[in-house]
């Protein structure tokens, strides 16, 4: 596994302005407690619908460092994971779990620091036993996840890197973390944000009715 | 998996219903959400052509128009954009008439009625007038994508109706076919033994002919005396 170090601590929003948008997991998907945050490559999981079972089968397959990546198969009435099968992935060293379906014990996954993403929190338990299927190319919130293919989630939801891709969205990401850097300064002397990207041209074409061309602020 | 069974297989389908293939098969359902626009007769059967969009950014539906071919079912990903239409009339006329068998879209449509007409079967989350604009952003045709929360490969087999829509990978459509058709033959033995006074639990395990079977028996005993 490459090391991806400075990825692996981006931003969620960065990482998506890399990817172009697409990779980003539905909105709906979200932290399962504040501040969680996850990084690493996806073991993926497909449950059949309201099948907590698949679940087990990942903690019993999945390696270290790796995040659970759980298409819950368009059912969010149960829950899929909570804190004893939390307890058991931390054990393993698995990074975390997102899903497009529920979890729960959310208050004691943030005890633990267990990092979940999920559509839905309910203390009901997803009950059906028949078992899904892992190692498959998944479906997460409308994002195809593959096996091995990145995820980050972080408080503004989660995106997918695909794995060939993952140096070159580091690189991208380092970057843009070195211009923002640079605009923050710029910004603290006085420029202003729409310049810096350049949308003020778009936004006043016609330069006479820009507010800034009478002679108040920075212009450039 | 060879090609004629595959073709079998696809041919198959168009008498054996989504929902029998949802008593036989786990994945593959897409999202209820996502539904027939108007009553779209029949069971519409097809191989998929994939199109991923970004939000509001119809930009590469044209591209996808010039490889459809006969038979083809176009599955649209609007990633996660419901506001705007992806899809409407001149749209589904240049897919009718490259032969498409059916448009199946994780996002919205517009102009129902002149689909209606033309009877280009479409399944939509829902009906929009705002439509989307050529952004130029990312997507492209072919592409692994997601459609209600099912992934859709370029060759999947779609099988829809007015219940619902299931995708399959080819290989198991070939698998599931058979028990899908054993499954959907007892359904008119099945109807003849409920409305002869029949018990529905009587039937549980049994296949077709031994349904017969029993149906005749009771036909017999009936005239026997």
């Amino acid at each position: 596994m490459i090391s991806l170090t400075q990825l692996a601590e981006a931003a969620a929003a960065t990482v998506a302005d890399a990817l172009g948008s697409t990779g980003v997991v539905d909105p709906e998907v979200r932290p399962a407690w504040p501040g969680a945050r996850l990084f690493g490559p996806a073991f993926t999981v497909r449950c059949y619908p309201g099948s907590i079972i698949t679940v087990h089968k990942a903690l019993l397959e999945a390696q270290p460092g790796e995040v659970l990546v759980v298409d819950a198969g368009n059912d969010a009435t149960g829950a899929l994971f909570g804190a004893m099968m939390a307890t058991d992935a931390q054990q393993r060293g698995i990074a975390g779990l997102v899903t497009d379906g529920a979890v729960r014990d959310t208050a004691h996954l943030a005890e633990m620091g267990f990092p979940c993403f999920a559509r839905r929190v309910t203390p009901r338990v997803g009950t059906n036993r028949r078992v899904g299927t892992t190692g498959e190319i998944v479906a997460c919130g409308g994002a195809v996840v593959r096996p091995g293919d990145y995820v980050l989630g972080d408080a503004d939801g989660v995106v997918v890197i695909p794995r060939e891709r993952a140096e070159e969205i580091e690189a991208l990401v380092v970057a843009t973390q070195k211009k923002e850097d640079d605009w923050r300064r710029r910004m603290l002397a006085g420029e202003r944000v729409a310049d810096l990207i350049g949308f003020r041209g778009l936004i006043y074409p016609d330069s006479s009715v820009d507010p800034s061309s009478s002679g108040h602020g920075a212009r450039k | 998996m060879t090609d004629d069974a595959l073709a079998a297989a696809i041919e198959g389908f168009r008498s054996v219903p989504p929902a029998t293939i949802g008593h036989v098969r786990a994945s593959g359902f897409v999202d209820t959400a996502i539904r027939a626009i108007y009553r779209v007769p029949g069971i519409v059967v097809g191989r998929a052509v994939t199109l991923q969009l970004a939000p509001g950014d119809v930009s590469h539906t044209r591209d996808a128009l010039n490889v459809l071919r006969a038979g083809d079912i176009l599955v649209i990903d609007q990633a996660g954009d419901r506001h705007a239409a992806c899809w409407g009339e001149m749209t589904s006329l240049a897919a009718k008439v490259r032969g498409a068998a059916g448009v199946i879209i994780d996002g919205s449509c517009t102009d129902l009625v002149e689909i209606q007409e033309m009877g280009m079967p479409t399944f939509a989350r829902g009906l929009a007038v705002l439509v989307g604009r050529r952004l130029g952003h990312e997507g492209g045709v072919n592409l692994p994508v997601t459609c209600g929360g099912v992934v859709v490969h370029p060759g999947d087999v779609v099988v829809a109706d007015v219940n619902g829509i299931v995708v399959m990978p080819p290989a198991d459509a070939v698998a599931v076919y058979p028990i899908a058709r054993e499954y959907e033959d007892r359904a008119p033995h099945q109807r003849r033994w409920i409305l002869g006074g029949g018990l529905l639990s009587d039937l549980t395990g049994l296949n077709a002919k031994e349904i017969e079977a029993k149906v005749a028996a009771r036909a017999g005993g009936a005239t026997a005396g």
